[in-house]
């Protein structure tokens, strides 16, 4: 029998644990016990990105799910997935993220980048959208960010948007945001709504402003060695459990940003929709920012936007065909 | 022995005052890097992107880099009341080699297991600094391997002590007033 | 055998291995003898992640503002200030350790560092004036815990850091406890100087002298103020102001008070950076054991032993407390945090206590223990310090521990205490 030790770093209320739950059952059931999935919710066996990564090689953490900012720790040019702007709608980004030619593309160059040790299970997505949330400031066009200090992760993209605007970006360490919104250190934040949700920084928070800057792509990840001990019969069994996990992800959300959005308003905040010639406003500033990119990742950004931007074009046709198909 | 037992201090003497100093330099450069950040931040309105990553870790590396002068002059906090009105007494010779034995073959394949952690790490890169994370990780290796040389030494000292009891300085169990507070 | 890293970990600690090995070491062999050995990776990789972190940070700083102003002179502009407050009362210098104790806590992170700090300037100024070294001592111990309770504190950071818990709310709630334990201190001095016979009081300093010793105090006591304002001002992190603490204070003894000479800095630094390593390295550690604790599903274990005892917060708060004391009685704060806190507060919290509250509770029951024998780091110190027995200053604790045991006490029963001043500020 094989085991497989599952690890997320984010807590039980999240939808990986849902997510992670049904793929534990599924390859379980399916395997006649043959696998067996333990899983560990939160730092218990690693804590960063970076540090699973390394569990992953060393074989004691065998799945593992991370963002496209954790992901660049063993693919950097993945980072070319937080190009602000670059995925318009949340059906579009579902079917990018789970288009058939660009997961076999990021599949073998995450192979290929981390000497065959990790492969990709499936991608899928962890809280939406991020978004402007501030303090004080509402934010109505991108001119309003300018003198605003955000809080974004240590992540060149996320800071280059900021400045672009005007604003500073900040970084913060995750557990210090709240406190740092309440005195003052930053004055705003970019998150989804769910992450904005769970830490209660709608408490200190009044305004968020929908410009769905970075759609929050995930990825499932295997380490190659133990994938490929298993039978066929069981790779086969795990590759649909992966699928169905994100499937679950794609679709629990949603669902649970209705909660979080209830407790936004509870807490008597505002919810700004920018029009659609802010929206034109903001979207010009990621042209820079993706120029940016492929001068920093040079081919390898390359290949990584060609990949990606015809799995975006491809998703963009299947969405007009299909509203096509149904109001001809 | 007793050659080796002097060259081996010489050797733990000159490494743990360089490690030392390095350690020591590198608190000067953390605190260096906090303000320098909190000043731009607070009075020029601009952050870096890397002060955190960056002094995270020189903070780490100044842990590995003192970890060996801890260990050479007996500061590790350890509890030994159990053991206070025993301590004199000839069998504990052989318990505090057995306590270093112990140690020593930990650090040994702790210096194995951070080289293979640093080996696997050098395709991985920091997300800040971009740096390949095995340089992060080398600390590792190096340290243990520091730590080890002188858990040698304190080796040497304590089989001499055995044959020769008294005739080496050893601090054979930590301190008990280092840490915490 | 779901316990033998247990096993191995009580033998190891019991012969007087190094914490930090004995937290490597037990869960390692643990791994050997299971034949799991691809785990063993993992002790390694969580060993460097413990010491990881940003928030973490915080406890060197704070290591090195207290050195730094112990090397500038502080204490001693402190103890002049608050002896032309409280001198010319009846036990006036037990008083001056006392108010001097919660003057510096502000400053200072670390009871042990105060202790000697303190001790260094008070007790043989006391011993001078006619009181007993055991006295002396003891007043100077009792009060010195005051620097782990009043934020910031070490501890703290350290119980924050492993529970992943608000450091901002951790030390807004442990403000009022310190506070009472250091007034009360003051209280419990002038009672027993009722029934004992101490020299005769200085006379009354004039307001000039409050004046001249204040202005020499001011910049020092700045240090708290600085600190807080910065954190509630919005100005810079808790981490980010333990830099600035240190920052501060390197200044002050460098420039201000000019008792630090360059080759002084680089001392201070030295000893500040090697004090930090060492419990980085047991942070380090604590987390690398931990992460076998949770494979083993030791909390679980724990939680269901405990709980068979009683399932009432409050009698379950009780005997936690009750253990932790005897905990202390042997054991450092630091490592007890470390090793415990994983393991008793998720039982605590799952009956609903906040984990704030535990967390403060916890944290000062631990430091109560610092002047506990048989193992009293605070103890140890004054006692070097004095040149007294051990037994002697203890037998003189028996009062200020007991008042110390009583707040704890108080703590438990009324969670406001604790929690009032964070939930003011919205921390919690
Ligand atoms: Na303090
Ligand atoms: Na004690």
């Amino acid at each position: 029998a094989t085991e497989l030790n599952l690890v997320f770093l984010a807590n039980e209320d999240d939808q990986e644990y849902d997510a992670a739950l049904v793929f534990k059952n599924f390859v379980e059931a399916r395997t006649g016990g043959e696998v067996t999935v333990n899983i560990f919710v939160g730092a218990q066996l690693c804590g960063s990105a970076n540090e699973c990564f390394e569990s992953m090689r060393a074989g004691v953490v065998n799945m593992y799910t991370a963002t496209a900012g954790g992901a660049s720790a063993i693919y950097p040019a993945v980072q070319g997935m937080d190009i602000p702007y670059a995925l318009s709608s949340d059906r579009v980004a579902q079917l990018t993220l789970q288009d058939q030619e660009f997961t076999n593309f990021m599949r073998r160059q995450i192979l290929d980048s981390s000497n065959n040790d990790i492969m990709l299970l499936a991608m899928t997505q962890t809280g939406g959208w991020r978004n402007f949330a501030t303090r004080d400031k509402p934010i109505h066009t991108p001119d309003d960010v300018a003198g605003v200090r955000f809080r974004t992760i240590e992540s060149e993209i996320q800071q280059r948007l900021v400045r672009s605007m005007g604003g500073s970006p900040t970084p913060i360490p995750w557990l210090e945001v709240y406190t740092a919104l309440q005195t003052g250190v930053v004055d705003g934040t970019k998150n989804s709504i769910s992450d904005i949700a769970n830490m209660n920084f709608q408490e200190q928070l009044n305004y968020i402003t929908l410009d769905g800057h970075a759609y929050m792509a995930s990825m499932w990840f295997i380490d190659n060695a133990t994938f490929r001990s298993l039978t066929p019969e069981q790779q086969q069994v795990v590759l649909d459990g992966g699928a169905l996990m994100s499937t679950i992800q794609f679709g629990i959300q949603p669902r649970k940003e209705l909660d979080a959005y209830a407790k936004w308003l509870e807490a008597g905040n505002e919810i700004i929709a920018p029009t659609e010639e802010a929206m034109e406003q903001f979207r010009s500033h990621a042209e820079p920012i993706r120029e940016w990119y492929l001068e920093r990742f040079g081919d390898a950004g390359q290949e990584f936007l060609e990949a990606f931007e015809a799995a975006v074009a491809r998703s963009e046709e299947i969405v007009e065909s299909d509203r096509a198909s149904a109001m001809q | 022995m007793d050659a080796l037992i002097r060259f081996m201090d010489v050797v733990n003497r000159t490494t743990t005052r360089i490690a030392g100093y390095l350690a020591t330099g590198l608190l000067f450069a953390m605190l260096g890097v906090v303000i320098v950040h909190v000043f731009y931040r607070y009075v020029l309105n601009d952050s870096f992107g890397w002060t955190e990553e960056l002094s995270r870790t020189m903070m780490v590396w100044m842990a590995f880099l003192y970890f060996p002068t801890a260990h050479r002059y007996g500061m590790n906090v350890s509890l030994d009341i159990f053991i206070a009105a025993i301590q004199d007494h000839p069998i504990m010779r052989y318990f505090g080699l057995l306590i270093e034995l112990a140690v020593f073959v930990m650090l040994c394949g702790a210096i194995w297991l951070g080289w293979g952690l640093m080996s696997r790490a050098s395709s991985s890169f920091t997300l800040a600094l971009q740096l390949p994370l095995g340089y992060v990780y080398a600390i590792m290796p190096v340290g243990f391997a520091l730590v080890a040389l002188v858990s040698f030494e304190r080796l040497l000292r304590l089989v001499a002590n055995i044959f020769y009891p008294g005739r080496y300085k050893v601090n054979v169990f930590g301190s008990s007033t280092a840490a915490g507070g | 055998m779901a316990f033998l890293y247990i096993w191995i970990f009580l033998g190891l600690l019991i012969i007087g291995t190094p914490i930090v090995f004995v937290m490597l070491l037990a869960p390692g062999l643990t791994l050997i003898i299971e034949d799991n050995t691809r785990f063993l990776n993992l002790l390694v990789q969580r060993l460097f992640a413990g010491m990881d972190s940003f928030p973490l940070m915080a406890l060197p700083f704070f290591i090195l503002a207290g050195e730094l102003m112990t090397a500038g002179g502080v204490t001693s502009r402190i103890v002049k200030f608050a002896e032309t407050f409280v001198a010319h009362r009846k036990a006036g210098l037990g008083q001056v350790s006392v108010s001097s104790s919660i003057m510096l806590a502000g400053g200072s992170g670390s009871a042990v560092a105060d202790a000697s700090a303190l001790g260094g300037v008070m007790i043989p100024g006391m011993h001078q004036a006619g009181y007993t070294k055991s006295f002396s001592a003891a007043i100077t111990a009792a009060s010195a815990v005051l620097a782990s309770i009043i934020p910031p504190s070490g501890l703290m950071i350290l119980y924050a850091f492993i529970m992943n818990v608000s450091v901002a709310a951790m030390f807004a709630a442990s403000i009022i406890p310190g506070l009472i334990i250091g007034f009360g201190l003051m209280v419990v001095v002038a009672v027993v100087a009722r029934f004992r016979s101490f020299p005769d009081p200085a006379p009354r300093a004039d307001w000039s002298e409050t004046w001249k010793t204040g202005k020499s105090a001011f910049l020092p006591l700045l240090t708290p103020i600085i600190l807080i304002g910065g954190i509630v001002g919005g100005i810079f992190t808790p981490t980010e102001g333990a830099a600035v603490a240190a920052f501060y204070a390197l200044i002050l003894g460098v420039f201000i008070t000019r008792e630090i000479s360059l080759p002084q800095l680089f001392e201070v630094f030295s000893k500040a950076a090697l004090k930090s390593a060492i419990i980085l390295l047991l942070v380090g550690a604590a987390v690398s054991f931990a992460s076998l604790v949770s494979l083993k599903g030791t909390p679980q274990l724990v939680s269901g032993f405990i709980l068979n005892i009683t399932t009432d917060p409050l009698m379950l708060f009780l005997v936690v407390v009750l253990f932790l004391l005897a905990i202390g009685t042997i054991m450092d704060a630091g490592p007890a945090i470390l090793i415990l806190a994983p393991i008793l507060a998720p039982v605590l919290i799952g009956v609903g206590i906040h984990p704030i509250h535990f967390a403060v509770v916890m944290c000062i029951t631990l430091i109560i223990g610092l002047i506990t024998p048989p193992l009293g780091l605070v103890l140890f110190v004054v006692s070097g310090i004095s040149g007294e027995r051990i037994e002697r200053i203890s037998w003189d604790l028996i009062p200020y521990f007991l008042f110390e045991v009583a707040v704890v006490v108080a703590l438990v029963l009324f969670p406001e205490l604790v929690m009032w001043l964070p939930r003011q500020l919205g921390y919690v």
